[in-house]
């Protein structure tokens, strides 16, 4: 689980998931390579950027509308995922950023200690000694 | 049998579900009635039989663009599966079944990698013996095909993108539950090792009260005998050598 949670923050960190994630329960439109469109409901979006609809409709060119409960999409396949005009691209971004960086004071249950300070005092430890060990003499 | 299916190897293992009395349609048209298999390297459906080599379908991960599940179509009154498969490029010319008739540019993609705008895709549908079924065979597929990401992204990948951003260390402890920190993630470009000189200054002069004190392991004793050394009395050398 650490694993999947170390890849989610590179891949929100390298690309827009961490937004993409933050449209979720909106409904949207989603352009898929050759010419497919799917109006719906965001359901999930994964690590890998695969994508989850509800209330699906998929329309593909010269056929009929299919209607989906729910649909699951590759994400080598999706061109374009359209974004709600009332939302707040910007903001929408900050927030992410900042509930993924929690100052140590908002973290629900105190959280771990903080990583410089454990290092510290090893690396306090190891340090050579600031005079060398016949300074008295 | 329908001339659709070719022969296929039913899968022996890394199956995670498997479902009997799946009936099977190629766009309209009705394929008969059979196993279908969730292996994690392809989607299966075949004919029922005892025979490793049956006639079926088989659907490759990567190749599976979505699938869904449809209660309500004029055609299909039951609540079924739906698997949207890209079609191979060679299987353009004997395939009379498709219905996409976009038509440009078909020649010339031959020799050029994959034109985007002209993938073409064809729907299968899976009717499932019950609604339970569906449900779970729809989260199956799903969790097989985050098991095949496309091997390009593998290549595009890069680990240490991003070291820049400053939440690295903090926050993977909060996450850890094993707190491993002193690995690559923390400091893949090596930071720490250019500024680890800095770095020592700056704790050197904050901890130097400290330090001093613990220099010789015993804090009030190693601080009185750094301050009382002026007026320490060296006993052999100033009474033999008195400098007044």
């Amino acid at each position: 689980m650490s694993n999947l949670n170390r890849k989610y923050k590179k891949e929100s960190c390298r690309t827009l998931l961490g937004f993409l994630r933050c449209l979720a329960g909106q409904r949207t439109q989603i352009d898929i390579y050759g010419g497919i469109m799917l109006v719906g409901l965001l359901v999930d979006i994964d690590v890998n950027h695969n994508i989850q609809l509800s209330q699906v409709t998929m329309s593909r060119p010269l056929q009929r509308p299919i209607s989906f409960t729910r649909l699951c999409v590759r994400y080598s396949n999706v061109r374009y995922i359209r974004v709600p005009d009332e939302i707040d691209v910007i903001e929408t971004i900050r927030q992410d950023l900042r509930k993924m960086n929690p100052k140590p004071s908002e973290i629900f249950g105190g959280g771990q200690k903080k990583m410089h300070v454990r290092k510290g005092k090893e690396y306090e430890k190891n340090l050579p000694p600031l005079r060398p060990d016949n300074y008295h003499y | 049998m329908p001339s659709i299916l070719n022969t296929i190897t039913y899968p022996s293992d890394y199956i995670r579900q498997q479902y009997s009395l799946v009936k099977a349609y190629l766009e309209d048209e009705y394929l008969g009635q059979g196993n279908l298999c969730v292996s994690e390297n392809q989607l299966v459906w075949a004919v029922t039989s005892n025979e490793t080599e049956r006639a079926g379908i088989s659907i490759d991960y990567p190749s599976l663009t979505m699938h869904g599940i449809v209660t309500h179509d004029p055609k299909y009154p039951e609540e079924h599966l739906v698997v949207v498969v890209q079609k191979a490029k060679e299987d353009e010319e004997d395939d009379e079944n498709s219905e996409n008739h976009q038509g440009d540019g078909d020649q010339q993609r031959s020799d050029s990698p994959v034109e985007y705008d002209s993938i073409r895709t064809v729907n299968y549908r899976f009717v499932m013996a019950t609604s339970e079924d569906l449900k779970i065979a729809y989260q199956t597929i799903a969790e097989c095909q985050a098991l095949h990401p496309d091997p390009l992204d593998d290549m595009v990948e890069d680990d240490e993108v991003g070291s820049d951003i400053d939440y690295g260390e903090e926050d993977e402890n909060n996450g850890n539950a094993n707190g491993n920190g002193h690995n690559d993630d923390d400091d893949p470009y090596g930071y720490n090792a250019h500024f680890a000189s800095s770095n020592q200054e700056l704790r050197g002069s904050h901890f130097t009260s400290r330090r001093r004190g613990q220099h010789d392991d015993q804090e009030p004793i190693g601080r009185q005998s750094f301050e009382k050394e002026s007026l320490y009395v060296n006993f052999d050398e100033d009474i033999l050598n008195p400098s007044f």
